[in-house]
């Protein structure tokens, strides 16, 4: 995604209606709704795959930054703040639905791939994505595409070589593409 | 598909497919209570950030300050013994004022009640108490358009200029001062693409950062500019130190472009590969005065100029003469010339191919973490040390200059006590005999009234008490007549008299 203005004042918006919410609680979650609400559920969907899982991660990841709204520190960066609630939630959420040692070895890789033709997703492209990319990939072209951050942000996130996220970018968008052809 | 549409589809289709929780959220809000904050120790980690390139510039900038002090104080130094700038200076006799007043202007001003003494003296302090605030650093991005970018050590953008009239339009819609570093090479790469530039593999980006654009700007009005002996810090009235770049400062100043070519080098290589990921990136430091003066001869930015002139320094098939003639050729064709006379090696160059490899992207990008952090501190330690034996050797001449100069101030400032207090002394005594004259005077003019009006009150309350008896006596006297008309005796009332009216109206009507 190419990184436009809005994008960069994103992140200021975002910060100013967490700190707006350990001031006045409630009365900002509707601005803050508003400002991250895609990036949220495109991320818990990158994460735990379904959209069932990723609506009530979507749910649970408002009510966390709600309760822990006065703790956030503010450093310029609040969606990285908001993915790793998410990615504990969907830690969480992967390890209490996992009964067998089979798949707690896999509490790292939450999400496999999965078929979403059955899917409660009615949007072809989202399931072509959501089918093709790789995790990772999932959640590299999330966060740069969706919510804007930049490759060095995702990098540190992540905590993989820039380098590396960009390679992985670049291959997942190169996936897309190929796939929005063929779907023209 | 174009990566921009690609981009929109994504992004659509996420926001398409996000549910409205809204109402379910704040229902579940309404069920949990919001957590305090944490005390201050706890959140002090938090805050702590990975990297800040502002702390590295200050480090250096503060360095520096202090190679500029022991300049001025070794100055002002050779000023109190020997009457003359010292003689490194080339401006040679400079007037100064005959008083110390340059290193003493850090001490506390003289009070009547409390004149300082050389026991009061402060700590000895570089000649100069300003601070260093921002280092700035320009560097050039030349496609064809050719853009000037000022940065701050916090990777903000301070200023930037458009050098040609494709740069002019490249720009003509951009706002990019407060930018981080990083948006704004974002937005003039993307308007670059827009205009038709590095659209594919020939493509070539230069990114020139200038050695001698480095300018520490202090909290005062001075400007510190390191590398230009015409501009210097404003310091009180100390002589204009001469400062030409030493070693130290050079070796700074190197380290200091390189280190913001690699941070611009990483940043404009995430940025291409998201456009347009086989254009190729040169990036170079620039310095010196020549090749601006060959760049102004040739009509070309200084960046192609130091481009052209490190192509004929690494080929065997160009020579000086030949400036002219590359100079003719666009960037995209000095970058085309690069790659096929395998002149690589010779320039901090990376291509499509390199992009695409992993391994080498690696290798580009090794300036990021904590390895590079490292780096720089390890880099500014070794600075620091180098002019800490510099500062050490000047430490105890500047202390004793402090000291002397200290004394002398206190000398002169305990004269100047015991004239102000003699001063004052003799003015508050005229006013207090002022004072006094002025108050018996008024107290006599008081006296004086009062009296007057004493006297008036006196007479007129007279008259009005003798007037008061006059009428009462008459008053009484009336009635007393009166009264004997009336009452008195046995003696008939005169026939006018009421009384004889009265029996002769009751005879007059009995009689009838």
């Amino acid at each position: 995604m190419l990184q436009s203005l809005d994008k960069i004042k994103k992140n200021k918006k975002v910060e100013k209606a967490i700190l707006l919410m350990a001031e006045k609680g409630m009365d900002a979650m509707d601005e803050l709704y508003s400002l991250i609400s895609s990036d949220v559920y495109a991320f818990a969907l990158s994460k735990v795959g379904n959209p069932h899982d990723a609506d009530d991660i979507m749910q649970d990841t408002f009510v966390q930054i709600y309760r822990y709204a006065k703790r956030y520190v503010p450093e310029g960066k609040p969606l990285a703040w908001v993915f790793t609630i998410i990615t504990n939630l969907a830690n969480q959420r992967f390890r209490d639905n996992t009964k067998n040692d089979y798949l707690e070895d896999r509490v790292v890789e939450p999400a496999d791939e999965k078929d979403f033709s059955e899917s409660f997703i009615n949007n072809e492209f989202l399931k072509d994505l959501l089918n093709t990319l790789a995790n990772d990939e999932k959640e590299i072209i999330v966060m740069h595409v969706v919510s804007g951050m930049k490759h060095r942000e995702i990098a540190d996130f992540t905590g993989q070589p820039l380098s590396t996220v960009l390679s992985k970018y670049n291959r997942a968008m190169k996936k897309l593409q190929v796939r929005a052809k063929e779907v023209e | 598909m174009r990566k921009k549409d690609l981009n929109n589809l994504i992004n659509d289709s996420f926001s398409m497919s996000t549910p409205d929780n809204l109402d379910k959220i704040k229902a579940a809000c309404e069920k949990v209570e919001q957590l305090p904050p944490l005390p201050e120790a706890a959140t002090k980690s938090a805050k702590r950030r990975a990297f800040r390139p502002s702390l590295v510039a200050a480090y250096a900038s503060f360095a520096f300050l202090l190679v500029i002090g022991f300049t001025v104080g070794k100055t002002v130094y050779d000023k109190n013994n020997t009457g003359v700038v010292s003689t490194d200076n080339p401006n040679g006799k400079i007037d100064v004022p005959s008083t110390p007043a340059p290193v003493v202007t850090n001490t506390p001003a003289a009070t009547p009640t409390s004149a300082p003494t050389p026991t009061e003296t402060p700590a000895p302090t570089p000649a100069t108490t300003e601070t260093p605030e921002t280092l700035v650093t320009s560097f050039y991005i030349d496609v064809n358009p050719s853009i000037r970018v000022d940065v701050a050590d916090d990777l903000t953008v301070v200023s930037y200029e458009a050098l040609n009239s494709d740069a002019a339009a490249i720009l003509s819609d951009l706002s990019l001062t407060g930018l981080d570093v990083y948006d704004a090479l974002n937005h003039i790469v993307i308007s670059l693409y827009d205009h038709g530039y590095l659209q594919d593999s020939t493509d070539t980006m230069l990114i020139s950062v200038d050695e001698d654009s480095i300018v520490v700007e202090t909290s005062s009005e001075g400007v510190a500019n390191i590398s230009n002996p015409s501009v210097t810090p404003e310091i009180t009235n100390v002589p204009k130190p001469t400062v030409t770049p030493t070693e130290e400062e050079q070796e700074f100043k190197t380290r200091t472009s390189e280190t913001l070519l690699g941070y611009i080098l990483n940043d404009v290589n995430s940025i291409i590969s998201d456009v347009v990921p086989e254009c190729t990136v040169v990036g170079q430091t620039i310095h010196g005065d020549k090749v601006k003066e060959e760049a102004e001869e040739n009509n070309v930015s200084v960046g192609k100029m130091w481009f052209i002139e490190s192509i004929v320094d690494s080929s065997d098939t160009y020579t000086a003469d030949d400036y002219e003639n590359l100079a003719e050729n666009s960037i995209k064709s000095l970058g085309e010339m690069v790659i096929n006379f395998g002149l690589e090696s010779f320039f901090n160059i990376i291509n499509g191919n390199d992009r695409n490899n992993e391994d080498d992207n690696k290798e580009n990008h090794s300036h990021d973490g904590d390895d590079f952090h490292n780096k720089i501190k390890e880099d500014i330690n070794e600075t620091k040390e180098k002019i800490k034996e510099k500062i050490n050797e000047s430490n105890e001449k500047i202390k004793d200059n402090i000291n002397n100069a200290t004394e002398k101030a206190n000398e002169g400032a305990n004269d100047v006590t015991n004239e102000a207090i003699d001063e004052v002394n003799d003015v508050t005594n005229e006013v207090i005999d002022e004072v006094n004259d002025l108050t018996n005077d008024v107290i006599d003019e008081v006296n004086d009234v009062t009296n007057e009006v004493i006297d008036g009150v006196n007479d007129v309350t007279n008259e009005v008490i003798d007037g008061v008896s006059d009428l009462t006596n008459e008053i009484i006297n009336g009635i007393n007549d009166l009264t004997n008309d009336i009452f008195g005796g046995q003696n008939p009332a005169p026939t006018d008299s009421p009384k004889g009216g009265i029996e002769d109206w009751f005879s007059g009507w009995f009689n009838r």
